[in-house]
């Protein structure tokens, strides 16, 4: 490139309005967090409770938003803010509650709203999660049921760092902290978020003798502003104006360095991933079982009914089954191919999604859709109720789960997005080699879908002797999602 | 064709070949995929009296055949305890099982997977598996930390994809209808490799699981990308390739505090080392009464057999290595391991740092915090009365680890965090045609790069207690065991 050109490319990026970019941190540090999902469904005829730590590695007292979004459409269950003194640690359980659920929490770190005393025995501070968002008039479609909020996923955004008297509230000496000097206080003070905050996510089933685990994902640099609201204020969410409208992702041995117009596309960009790929096992020996969650966690801010926007081809709707696959506005179509452990292939895609001519077409039609994997072994559960390890009913993820064939136990699951639309950045994103230095200027299309996911497995035991008689002995463990990433030029 | 000619189309094509065999960057993936695995941990020891089995999976997520290396390193010193060379077929995975002997004996490795291995069926169940090996450590190799097969029963695993397969090699490990192979035995001879650069999608699952305690640790293999364009292939007798094999690219690419690095490199293992540097090394611990939780946290350090020997040492590590149970020796003195700072916080903002040092004069016998093995278990201890007691030979509190570091925080912390950091490792210098780009300005800079840390990764893991409950099948283990990956900090300068 002629250096003329070069000069004025590096102009160009150190003029834009925007002073940092999102990115994804292989580290676990960020400024937000993402729990891909949270349940309370029962699974086995007993029900989950759902752990969630966050963690303020920095010295800098913070206020964060904790939104619970139910899985079906992301309407929020429940938001509150948390500000975290420094090196604080938040935790909360989501626990099943009637038909609903309820967050709990002993943590001593200030909350806005307050969490609920009751004077009971064994009681525990609690926040009700709440319906509002999708009933009355809120009403959209997707169920009013109270069950409707027993599972989701969570976001964590740190809106700012707290300052002067604001921090010293919560950064207690020694005793409690002072919560009603924060606690619906409209102007605390405030400076910019500065990240290194970490959390982590379980999945117990304390009556099943099980626990599924996994790290938080972390954005970072999300932006050099504050944002702070009091709770009352449903902003910010990932599409609040103060979060820098660039993303950064390294792939292909290149630097994308992408602009948008919209900050809820750069939160999305660091997500975008056209193949998702997980292991399972099915083996008959052990009973084990195999569900897999994939989470989108902005559709709602990209994808509305109607209409659809990019990368989603298809307005944001629900159904446990995806309609049958008879409904061509129902959910993205996805490709499903399978292998068993010795190489056996079978790709139970189906043909295009041709406008109104409906197929069997395996498809995603929830925010935090859930599937279990499944062949004809007798320890199956039916594909037609809740999935196998983790209960889920709002599920949204294939016609009828995913079926390896009758005899495969084991081996792992390539799903790839269908005619979805690329998300493609604004000309004055670009593209840096970094073996030779070479900025290219221009747009970049991102393939595939935003989303974070996992994949959990069981194994049941025989008898085993514990505590002096014999008991079943039941594991259970959950790994992250493998990706590809789809990006031109 | 001229010798000049012939001379000047030679050096242009060195030059061609040189600036193609180092385009790319040793890089973490982020998206789990990779041409190597690190799988930071596997076990067969005992913890509460039952043994502890490691399941490890490696998928092939792409058309291509590979042929791997798979090299276990016992956790004090990394020396090679088992390897083979893995073929696996387009999409194929591979599975393996860790397990004890015996108490006390070596562990040893079984498969019913029917992907070829330079070893052949004798790893299969049916054949009663292989025996882990203390060959390499012992005798003639004896380094001075422990020659039994004991050592054997704990460390870490690297799988490296050596190339992709071609031809008749590509067909012989080629899985038919019946799900075998074509024909291991033209890849377990002596026929000329056919084999071309390896092209990454590997990855991998590591499962620590303890089945008379109903207790299962499960996270994903770390994935190092873009190693190498160039295949590297060698019969299993052969103990290349490793971490610093001539074939890794000696560059690392790195994205950190606003920066993109680009850091030249030596050697290929300052390349590898380089993307697992980290300054601090954070993990969640939970100690409470109520559930009887206890917690270990797992300290990998993958390369640090490159850098270390029994006398002598190398940056960015600051002593030599090796180990005993109390890592101490030369009456007091730390003579071998990484010192290490612990802060503990609790989750009400307590904190209490835990740095081993001496006010003034180190007493004799005095213990500094001191990271002596290769693959390190943690175990943080309250005063709360459901503490293991301290077991002779030592054990860690979750894994049974023998290569453990036993630290008590303050006697009232029941929950919060640990930040540890090594306090004498010295920088890693890249070399001065390194170069960064500020990500925010495009601005690119030439020269050298200061990583600050060691390089390292791990988990913790953390169980609860619930006795023995009612459920479908009558009685269930009311035990529960979660893995989390540790979160780091890099400090990368300038």
């Amino acid at each position: 490139m002629k250096k003329p050109v070069r000069a004025a490319l590096i102009a160009a990026l150190a003029c834009t309005l925007d002073s940092s970019a999102v990115s994804l941190n292989a580290d676990g540090l960020g400024q937000a967090l993402i729990f891909p999902y949270y349940t309370v469904n029962s699974a086995g005829g007993n029900p989950f409770n759902t752990y969630l730590s966050v963690v303020n590695h920095t010295a800098d007292a913070k206020a964060i938003r904790v939104r619970l979004r139910e899985g079906r459409l992301s309407k929020e269950t429940i938001a509150f803010n948390v500000f975290l003194g420094p090196k604080d640690v938040w935790t909360g359980a989501v626990v099943p509650f009637a038909s609903g659920a309820r967050l709990i929490s002993r943590d001593g770190s200030c909350t806005d709203p307050a969490f609920i005393i009751e004077f009971a025995p064994g009681s525990a501070p609690f926040l009700d999660l709440r319906t509002d968002a999708f009933t009355g008039a809120n009403a959209d479609g997707a169920g009013t049921e109270t069950e409707r909020v027993r599972e989701g996923f969570v976001e964590v955004i740190e809106m700012a760092t707290l300052t002067g008297a604001s921090a010293a509230a919560v950064t207690p000496s020694a005793g409690a902290a002072n919560c009603a000097a924060v606690r619906g206080n409209a102007a605390p003070n405030v400076a910019a978020p500065t990240g290194g905050l970490s959390g982590t996510l379980t999945l117990i089933n304390v009556a099943s003798g099980m626990d599924f685990t996994l790290n938080a994902e972390a954005l970072a640099d999300l932006g050099t502003r504050s944002f702070y609201r009091p709770a009352t204020d449903p902003y910010p969410d990932f599409a609040a104006a103060e979060i820098d409208r660039v993303s950064l992702v390294v792939a292909n041995g290149k630097v994308y360095r992408s602009v948008w117009g919209r900050p809820a596309d750069a939160v999305s960009a660091v997500m975008m991933r056209d193949q998702w790929i997980f292991e399972y096992a099915l083996d008959a020996a052990s009973a084990s079982l195999t569900d897999v969650v994939v989470t989108f966690p902005t559709r709602h801010l990209l994808a509305t009914f109607p209409p659809a926007a990019p990368p989603f081809s298809r307005p944001a709707t629900w159904s446990a089954n995806c309609g049958g696959g008879q409904d061509p506005l129902m959910g993205e179509q996805i490709g499903f191919t399978y292998f068993s452990r010795e190489e056996q292939t079978a790709v139970a895609e189906a043909a295009p999604d041709l406008p109104f001519i409906p197929g069997p077409f395996q498809r995603v039609c929830a925010a935090a859709a859930v599937a279990f994997i499944r062949n004809q072994f007798a320890h199956m559960p039916p594909s037609t109720g809740p999935t196998a390890v983790l209960g889920s009913i709002t599920k949204g993820l294939g016609i009828d789960n995913f079926f390896v064939g009758s005899f495969i136990q084991n081996g792992w699951v390539r799903f790839s997005t269908r005619g979805t639309v690329p998300l493609t950045s604004l000309p004055t994103s670009t593209l840096i080699d970094p073996a030779t230095g070479q900025v290219t200027a221009g747009s970049h299309q991102f393939s595939g879908l935003p989303v974070v996911g996992m994949w959990l497995r069981t194994l049941e035991n025989g008898n085993l002797t514990c505590g002096g008689g014999v008991c079943q002995g039941n594991y259970g463990s959950a790994y992250s999602m493998r990706y590809h990433v789809g990006i031109s030029p | 064709m001229t010798a000049r000619r012939r001379k000047a189309l030679a050096a242009g094509l060195a030059t061609v070949f040189s600036a193609a065999s180092d385009c790319g960057a040793v890089s973490l993936s982020q998206d789990g995929t990779g041409q190597a695995l690190i799988y930071p941990y596997y076990s067969v020891q005992s913890a509460q009296g039952n043994s502890f089995n490691t399941y490890l999976s490696v998928v092939n997520h792409t058309d291509r055949a590979k042929a791997l290396r798979i090299r276990f390193r016992e956790g004090r010193n990394s020396r090679e305890v088992m390897s083979f060379n893995l073929f696996l077929s387009p999409n194929d995975v591979w599975t393996s099982a860790v397990v004890p002997r015996s108490a006390g004996g070596a562990a040893y490795l079984i498969t019913a997977d029917t992907s070829c291995t330079s070893r052949g069926a004798s790893i299969e169940v049916a054949n009663g598996g292989l025996d882990f090996s203390n060959a390499l450590y012992s005798g003639a190799n004896d380094d001075g930390s422990g020659t039994g097969l004991d050592r054997t029963r704990e460390g870490f695993v690297e799988m490296i994809e050596m190339g992709t397969l071609t031809g008749s090699w590509a067909a012989a490990v080629t899985h038919t209808s019946t799900s075998q192979p074509s024909n291991c035995g033209v890849v377990q001879g002596s026929t000329l490799p056919q084999v071309k650069p390896p092209t990454g999608g590997l990855s991998g699952t590591l499962t620590l699981i303890n089945v008379n305690s109903g207790l299962d640790f499960g996270v994903s293999a770390e994935a190092l990308a873009d190693l190498s364009t160039q295949p590297f292939y060698r019969p299993a007798t052969d103990p290349y390739p490793d971490f610093n094999a001539a074939e890794i690219i000696p560059v690392s690419a790195v994205a950190a505090n606003g920066n993109f690095y680009r850091s030249s490199w030596t050697r290929p293992v300052d390349a590898v080392s380089a993307v697992l540097m980290r300054s601090e090394w954070l993990a969640e611990y939970a100690l409470e009464p109520e559930t009887a939780s206890l917690t270990d946290i797992v300290l990998t350090f993958p390369t640090r057999q490159f850098y270390t020997t029994s006398s002598s040492f190398s940056p960015p590590f600051s002593a030599p290595a090796g180990w005993d149970p109390s890592c101490i020796t030369n009456g007091g003195t730390p003579a071998r391991g990484e010192q290490v700072r612990f802060i503990a916080y609790d989750r009400n903002q307590r904190q209490e740092t835990l740095d081993g040092g001496c006010l003034f004069i180190c007493e004799l016998g005095h213990h500094f915090n001191t990271l002596c093995a290769a693959s390190t278990a943690i175990s943080p201890t309250n005063g709360y009365p459901h503490m293991p007691s301290p077991a002779n030979p030592p054990a860690s509190s979750v894994l049974g680890a023998a290569t453990t570091f036993r630290r008590s925080i303050v006697s009232t912390y029941t929950s919060g965090w640990l930040a540890t950091a090594p306090t004498a490792s010295t920088p890693l210098t890249s070399l001065p045609s390194s170069t960064r780009i500020d990500i925010l300005t495009g601005q690119r800079t030439e020269g050298s790069h200061n990583f600050t840390g060691l390089p390292v990764l791990g988990f913790w893991a953390r169980t609860f207690v619930n006795g023995t409950l009612t459920c479908s099948a009558g009685a269930c283990q009311g035990n529960y065991g979660g893995a989390f990956p540790l979160k780091y900090r890099r400090a990368i300068t300038p």
